[in-house]
């Protein structure tokens, strides 16, 4: 699988649906049975010419067209309903029992012995991997079994040869080998998808719980400001009785028109990160027309997320950024001549959390500490653009000799995280850039970046079951290897060839992390080598059994894992060696080159069909990556809509039912008599309740307060439960009504406690005596100690 | 910002500590002057609406307290505004509509005396005033609670009676309280609150951010590059 990085990818993925990657990778799998088909199909065609049927030849033309047309019709219809799917595959694979059951049964009719492998069992794998896709790990394993059974029963009962059983027994075995291996392959990427679905589902959820959160979090914050520093304040004012009340009035009403304001929120203009890059690169082919533009994606084998940016932050971005280009443009070369060559990147960088760009050169840099002032001050100014954004941030490093970075940011929620390690990257080098760009990524749950759908990693020799396939490949092969041993000849280059070729594959199933190291490849290759021309050397022209070259099928099989796990040139390039040397074999024996190709050709169907299902499914992983993350950054945008909507309405809803009345009363210019000015601070006591002591600003609590208070006694409620209050709220809030209630006079405080304490609450009472009660986590009151 | 300058050489003699409010809020700013004035060793210079402001206004003269309001309308954030006055030489008391435990935490890492709430009554208010003029530290219910209730107060470092404290005062107990709760003397209890208030300051900022903020506030303009001004 190769990965295409760099250059400027602006053409994001449309959003679409939801996808599951269950589903998306059903229909790539279909597709693979349907090349599979065509290429086996093809293969057979001579052999079927030789072979007719005896008892009734239109009879058998038509389970020849139905084996093969079936399976592409799967691949074609692949977006049919998963009933009707099964259902082809049910007929396929009835029909493949029906024509091999006949030939295994039937008896023998005398075949050719240059087409003596009957052609019903010559593409069996294809029906194995169309079971695999649809059925059960179970019902797969069961039918692979079966079919490699019946092969070998046909083989048995048709082998012109002098040991039929041999040769069924190794033609069984052979099978099951095969047809294990894209069994094996499919159930892997199966599951690989069905944990991807699962992944993405919880990240979804979580995310989106988060981004509520966070954003329900920050409306409040948003009306709190506005309520403490109007509402609060003219309440104040008019219940102190310090101020004329004229002025209280006209504070009245201003504050009226604020909570107004706030009922219909600006919409904000935007631009979409596409377009951004778009803007980019066009800017940095005005300043500095070799600068390269990319857009970088949050997990490495994904694109980046689209998304909106507030127009004004990307209109500080790009003045920003033309200005840190033009600065490199002027100072980067040095004063040296010649200039020296320098070279630019801008790196934009898009997450559900933010956006960034990165301004790099490897110039001459310079010391910030030591800094020409003329240089300091348009560092200053591309800062103090960012920063005047609401969420923006800037920061400049540059080392002499380690050219210079500036990385500008706008990330609304995270930008006071940004600005505290952006301090804290002061002192580190540029090299270490990396982890900066990290910092506005957004949090995605480890499912998803640390166990990508990968064939690569779902398949070593640390599964049970890819042990048990290599056990099988050592076994059939020492059948396959033994069972036709040419008269005469010594033993020592078969078994030079077993080994080689068998440590070549133990090798290349070993557990990597990545891709697999370049060693690693070329000494699977070389053992390849090493067998084939063992074997070469060893095979007379003539005379041999049908299993003599056992050795290609191996090396097959080998280069096949070898795609699988990401190096599919050096797969192929070895395929080609075999052929080469294949040919030679038949020219140095004086046969025609084409018998040589004969002897190949079959195998480069199964690398063929190998390599389509691997290059397919690297492409299914990457735009399942991009289809998740579009899909998550959508999940966030939603809920962080609903929530700050749910939110703001909520609160303007409390905001206006506590304050409004009392707000109106006030605009109207009167002289406020005592009775109002304590109803007025009344008032100011409850919005702070409502704010400071959240879970606790529910009736029965509200009114209770409201009667102590009413009484003189001085009640303050306290909430440090954060996001998580107490289970048993309803509880505690009518045992702090009850306490509350017993209060003649004096102060009484209320707290909700930080969710990790022994105790949920506790109230202190202040008036003739002093006591602390606590409130246990069943929200009733213990006993004080 | 119509602020003046009320103290005269007469007063100077007259009163003991000099007191400035910031609060965005004139009319309710100029209340509490008024109400802080009553006292008898203390001179309010000044109500103003922003740092800059008070720094104009202050010019060579020293003010021994400030009361400033948490949120500002100009956009300031209470570190930079608390910094600021620090390296001025002022003492800070910090003032609220009493909802916001981060900003208070912000504000008690910066290192306020203390936090009072605007709409503590009279009495509750020139007491806190009094003290923090003499720089004493100022324990309000609504600062312990900030304190204890932050997810992070382990960096503190701050042993289990400190602790102890403190969840008592943020539960809304006075010193009395807090003394016959622990059987500690009022005496310790205050000591151990004032421990607790600058363990809590020596945490927000180690000596290296320290120097971090003051070079960006150089690189800012926020302080006048020395030599060259």
């Amino acid at each position: 699988m190769t990965r295409s990085r760099g250059g400027i990818t602006p053409g994001i993925a449309p959003t679409t649906g939801t996808t599951s990657a269950t589903d998306t990778l059903t229909r790539l799998l279909f597709l693979a049975v349907a090349a599979a088909a065509v290429i086996f199909g093809g293969l057979t065609v001579d052999s079927f010419i030789a072979q007719g049927w005896p008892p009734y030849p239109p009879a058998e033309m038509l389970v020849w067209v139905a084996s093969f047309a079936l399976p592409v019709a799967l691949g074609l219809f692949s977006r049919a309903p998963a009933p009707v799917l099964k259902a082809v595959v049910l007929i396929e694979v009835l029909l493949f029992f029906v024509a091999a059951g006949l030939w295994a049964v039937l008896p023998s009719p005398a075949l050719p012995v240059d087409a003596a492998v009957p052609w019903t069992i010559t593409f069996t794998g294809v029906p194995a991997v169309a079971v695999a896709v649809v059925a059960s790990a179970r019902v797969a394993w069961s039918y692979t079994v079966l079919a490699a059974l019946l092969s070998g029963l046909v083989r048995f009962n048709t082998s012109p040869g002098p040991h039929p059983f041999l040769t069924g027994l190794a033609d069984g075995l052979y099978a099951l080998l095969l047809f294990s291996v894209f069994v094996a392959l499919t159930l892997a990427a199966r599951r690989a998808a069905a944990r991807l679905d699962a992944a993405s589902d919880i990240a979804r959820r979580a995310e989106s719980q988060r981004a509520a959160r966070v954003s329900r979090r920050r409306e409040r914050l948003t009306i709190d400001a506005l309520v403490h520093d109007s509402v609060i304040s003219t309440l104040l004012m008019a219940g102190l009785g310090r101020t004329p009340h004229e002025v209280v009035a006209e504070h009245a009403a201003k504050t009226l028109s604020q909570l107004d304001e706030l009922q219909a929120p600006p919409v904000q203009p935007v631009v979409l990160v596409s377009d951004i890059v778009r803007r980019l690169t066009r800017l940095g082919q005005q300043i500095d027309p070799q600068a390269e533009v990319r857009l970088e994606a949050p997990c490495p084998s994904g694109k980046a997320i689209e998304r909106t940016v507030p127009s004004d932050a990307v209109a500080a971005l790009l003045g920003a950024v033309g200005e840190a280009l033009r600065n490199s443009v002027a100072s980067a070369a040095g004063p040296d001549r010649p200039k020296r060559p320098v070279r630019r990147t801008i790196s934009a960088f898009s997450t559900s959390d933010g956006f960034q760009v990165t301004v790099l050169d490897d110039g001459v840099g310079f010391d910030p500490a030591a800094v020409p002032a003329e240089r300091l001050g348009i560092a200053q100014s591309i800062i103090g653009r960012m920063q005047r954004v609401p969420g923006g941030a800037a920061h400049l490093r540059s080392q002499p000799g380690q050219g210079t970075e500036v990385v500008m940011a706008w990330a609304p929620n995270r930008a006071v995280t940004a600005a505290a390690e952006s301090a804290a990257a002061e002192t580190a080098g540029v090299r270490e850039r990396r982890a900066i760009a990290r910092r506005v990524e957004p949090p995605v749950p480890p499912g998803l970046t640390a166990r990508p759908v990968s064939l690569a990693r779902t398949l070593d020799h640390s599964m049970p079951l890819v042990r048990l396939i290599l056990v099988l490949f050592f076994v059939v092969h020492a059948v396959l290897a033994a069972v036709d041993p040419v008269p005469g000849r010594s033993f020592i280059l078969p078994v030079v060839a077993y080994l080689a070729i068998m440590a070549a594959a133990g090798w290349v199933m070993r557990p990597v992390f990545g891709p697999l190291p370049r060693v690693r490849v070329l000494g699977v290759l070389g053992l390849c080598l090493v067998g084939a021309v063992a074997m070469s050397v060893y095979l007379p022209p003539a005379g041999t059994g049908p299993f003599a070259q056992w050795h290609l099928g191996a090396i097959t099989l080998i280069l096949l894992m070898l795609a699988a796990r990401g190096s599919i040139r050096s797969a192929w390039l070895g395929y080609a060696t075999l052929a080469g040397l294949s040919v030679l074999w038949a020219v140095l024996h004086g046969l025609s080159p084409l018998e040589g190709v004969n002897a190949v050709v079959r195998h480069a169907g199964t690398l063929l069909a190998g390599t389509l299902f691997v290059v397919g499914l690297g492409r299914t992983e990457r735009r399942l990556a991009v289809l998740t993350q579009n899909d998550l950054a959508r999940a966030s945008r939603d809920a962080t809509t609903v929530a700050a909507i749910d939110e703001r309405e909520a609160e303007l809803r409390r905001v206006n039912a506590l304050a409004r009345p009392t707000l109106q009363r006030l605009a109207v210019q009167h002289p406020l008599t005592e009775h109002e000015r304590s109803g007025c601070l009344l008032v100011e006591a409850g919005l702070r309740d409502a704010i400071r002591g959240r879970s606790l600003f529910v009736e029965p609590v509200i009114s209770a307060v409201r009667a102590a208070r009413q009484r003189g006694v001085e009640v303050t409620v306290l909430d440090d439960s954060a996001d998580s209050p107490p289970a048993q709220v309803a509880t505690l809030a009518e045992t702090v009504a009850e306490v509350l209630a017993t209060v003649p006079s004096g102060r009484v405080t209320v707290r909700v406690l930080p969710a990790d304490r022994p105790i949920i609450a506790t109230v202190v009472l202040e008036s003739d005596t002093s006591a602390m009660l606590s409130v246990g986590p069943a929200g009733t009151l213990l006993t004080p100690a | 910002m119509r602020a003046a300058i009320r103290g005269t050489e007469e007063g100077q003699f007259m009163h003991r500590y000099r007191v400035a409010l910031i609060d965005d809020h004139e009319i309710v700013a100029r209340g509490f002057a008024g109400l802080f004035s009553t006292i008898p060793d203390i001179h309010v210079v000044g109500t103003v609406a922003t740092v800059a402001e008070l720094t104009a206004l202050m010019g060579e003269t020293r003010i021994d307290l400030v009361i400033l309001d948490l949120r500002l309308s100009d956009g300031s954030t209470v570190t930079a505004n608390v910094d600021q006055l620090r390296a001025l030489g002022c003492e800070v008391l910090a003032f609220t509509g009493g909802d916001d435990a981060q900003l208070m935490r912000a504000a008690a890492r910066s290192g306020v005396l203390g936090v009072v709430r605007k709409s503590e009554p009279a009495v509750v208010l020139l007491d806190a005033v009094t003290r923090a003029a003499a720089g004493e530290t100022i324990a309000s219910t609504e600062w312990a609670a900030a304190l204890d209730g932050d997810p992070e107060l382990s960096d503190a470092g701050l042993s289990p009676r400190e602790r102890e404290v403190l969840s008592l005062y943020a539960a809304g107990a006075k010193a009395p309280l807090v003394a016959s709760h622990t059987g500690l003397s009022e005496l310790t209890v205050v000591d151990y609150i004032r421990r607790v208030r600058s363990k809590y300051e020596r945490v927000g900022r180690p000596a290296n951010t320290k120097i971090d903020l003051y070079k960006r506030a150089l690189e800012d303009g926020i302080l006048p590059v020395p030599g060259r001004s």
